[in-house]
């Protein structure tokens, strides 16, 4: 256990766990910023790019995340989830804003159609990079076609369910349920291989 | 809707939250049902926790972008406030050989009453928000602080329920020699230990209780101290290597002593 009057030095920051940092923030030491910064930044700013396939805005948003984790630290609950969970949900949140603007949405569904056109994409091929890719691939197998669809509209097209069902052409209903068994299918997998989740 | 179908329903809602997939009207209801149910909150940490596996990638940020999230925390972009700290206590005006009188009178002009009155109104104001500002920092420092002493207290919980279960443990009852007061040790080889009070009553702020080591022969052993246990202890881990054949607890002067010759409260040997 490292106590917070000896976290201030950046060497044993690497070593501080999500509350440490998280007060290390709220005492506003920028180095327990930094370290934050460097654990997680890289997976935000993945996240904003996949969905808003804009490197300006994506940047824009990994700004925002992490300028609000500065600000109000305290809406982090360690005792809720990770810092990273924490991070990534407000990333993810802050990208499905802008896509959801009009003007973004037009833009985007624009650089979607060339991008569908030249390369196409499924679930597996947006987590080949992951750090834990094998768990995930072999968790991602477990789920149905349209537990996967569902899920891969959701989270990386950033549509809402009322969307996915319109794309997919499947009840309303339907695709909420496929969203829930999914990810409990895929954190049911992942706990299985001693991945987290 | 039958009751199993309406949680169902609102486990589908809560698992569309957690990916943003729900349209704004909705999205209302659900955190106004977050802000109510600490288990609907629990789920969607969990389809988050399960989603942020998904983005996971061990990519690197674009250079520059931490320049550029360290200017606006510094408050150096333009028209950006500084961000504010605590305070630091104001220092106090020396008054000595080097000190000059300065008549203020001589150097004070009348002021117009409308502009004294508007720079006190933005003195008070300013005083005020800052107030506010200064009275949030020190809640939010103090919210996590708890929550750390909190993850501190659990973490220690765990490690010393964990030594206690290992086989090459060794625990020694502690008791004071009219056997009302107790407490217990859990020793292991490596010279982590654990000590875990039972009744000690707590002593006011200039006094704490202290560890000894009994070490050597156990017909006369050496006492060395193992650590300070403080004036409330309850579970408190020290770390102790040598030949320890039992531990005794004295009543000390804080923060603790080298030496003692008070009695031991509480004694015990393995």
């Amino acid at each position: 256990m490292v106590p917070y009057r000896s976290i201030v030095r950046t060497e044993e920051l690497r070593d501080a766990g999500d509350a440490q940092l998280a007060l290390a923030i709220a005492r506003y030491h920028q180095d327990a910023l930094a370290e934050a910064y460097r654990r997680h930044g890289g997976a935000a700013f993945a996240l904003a790019t996949r969905l808003l396939r804009d490197r300006a805005l994506a940047e824009e948003v990994v700004q925002e995340v992490f300028v609000r984790l500065w600000n109000d630290p305290e809406r982090f609950d360690p005792d809720r989830g990770s810092l990273r969970s924490y991070l990534l949900a407000i990333t993810h949140s802050r990208a499905v804003d802008l896509l959801r603007a009009e003007g973004a949405r037009r833009r985007r569904e624009e650089r979607d159609a060339r991008h569908q056109a030249e390369a196409g994409y499924d679930l597996e091929r947006e987590v080949e990079d992951l750090l834990l890719a094998e768990h995930v691939r072999a968790a991602l197998a477990t789920l149905s076609d349209g537990e996967r669809s569902a899920i891969e509209l959701a989270y990386f097209g950033g549509y809402t369910y009322r969307e996915v069902a319109g794309l997919l052409d499947q009840p309303e209903g339907t695709v909420k349920s496929r969203i829930r068994t999914g990810l409990q299918r895929l954190r049911h997998a992942l706990t299985e291989t001693g991945a987290r989740g | 809707m039958s009751e199993m179908d309406a949680r169902e329903e609102l486990e589908n809602l809560l698992a569309a939250y957690a990916l943003d997939a729900l349209d704004s009207a909705e999205r209302v209801e659900v955190e106004d049902l977050l802000n109510r149910d600490p288990q609907a909150r629990r789920a969607v940490e969990r389809y988050r926790e399960t989603a942020a596996l998904l983005a996971f990638a061990g990519t690197d940020a674009p250079p520059g972008l931490w320049d550029r999230i360290e200017t606006r925390i510094s408050g150096t972009e333009d028209g950006h406030p500084p961000t504010l700290r605590l305070p630091e206590p104001a220092p106090i005006p020396q008054v000595g050989a080097a000190g000059k009188v300065v008549d203020l009178a001589a150097r004070r002009t009348r002021p117009a009453r409308g502009w004294l009155a508007a720079v006190a109104a933005a003195v008070l104001t300013v005083t005020g928000i800052l107030g506010v500002q200064v009275w949030r920092q020190q809640d939010r420092i103090d919210r996590l602080e708890r929550q750390a002493a909190s993850l501190r207290a659990d973490a220690l919980r765990r490690a010393a329920t964990d030594a206690a279960r290992r086989a090459e443990a060794r625990t020694v009852e502690l008791r004071s020699p009219d056997g009302r007061l107790a407490a217990r040790v859990v020793y292991l080889p490596d010279g982590t230990g654990f000590f875990r009070s039972g009744n000690l009553l707590p002593l006011g702020p200039q006094r704490t209780y202290q560890l000894w080591a009994l070490v050597g022969d156990p017909q006369r052993p050496t006492v060395i101290s193992a650590g300070v246990l403080g004036n409330r202890p309850g579970l408190a881990p020290f770390h102790f290597t040598g030949p320890v054949v039992g531990f005794v607890v004295t009543e000390e002067a804080a923060p603790g002593v080298v030496s003692s010759s008070n009695p031991a409260l509480l004694a015990g040997t393995f």
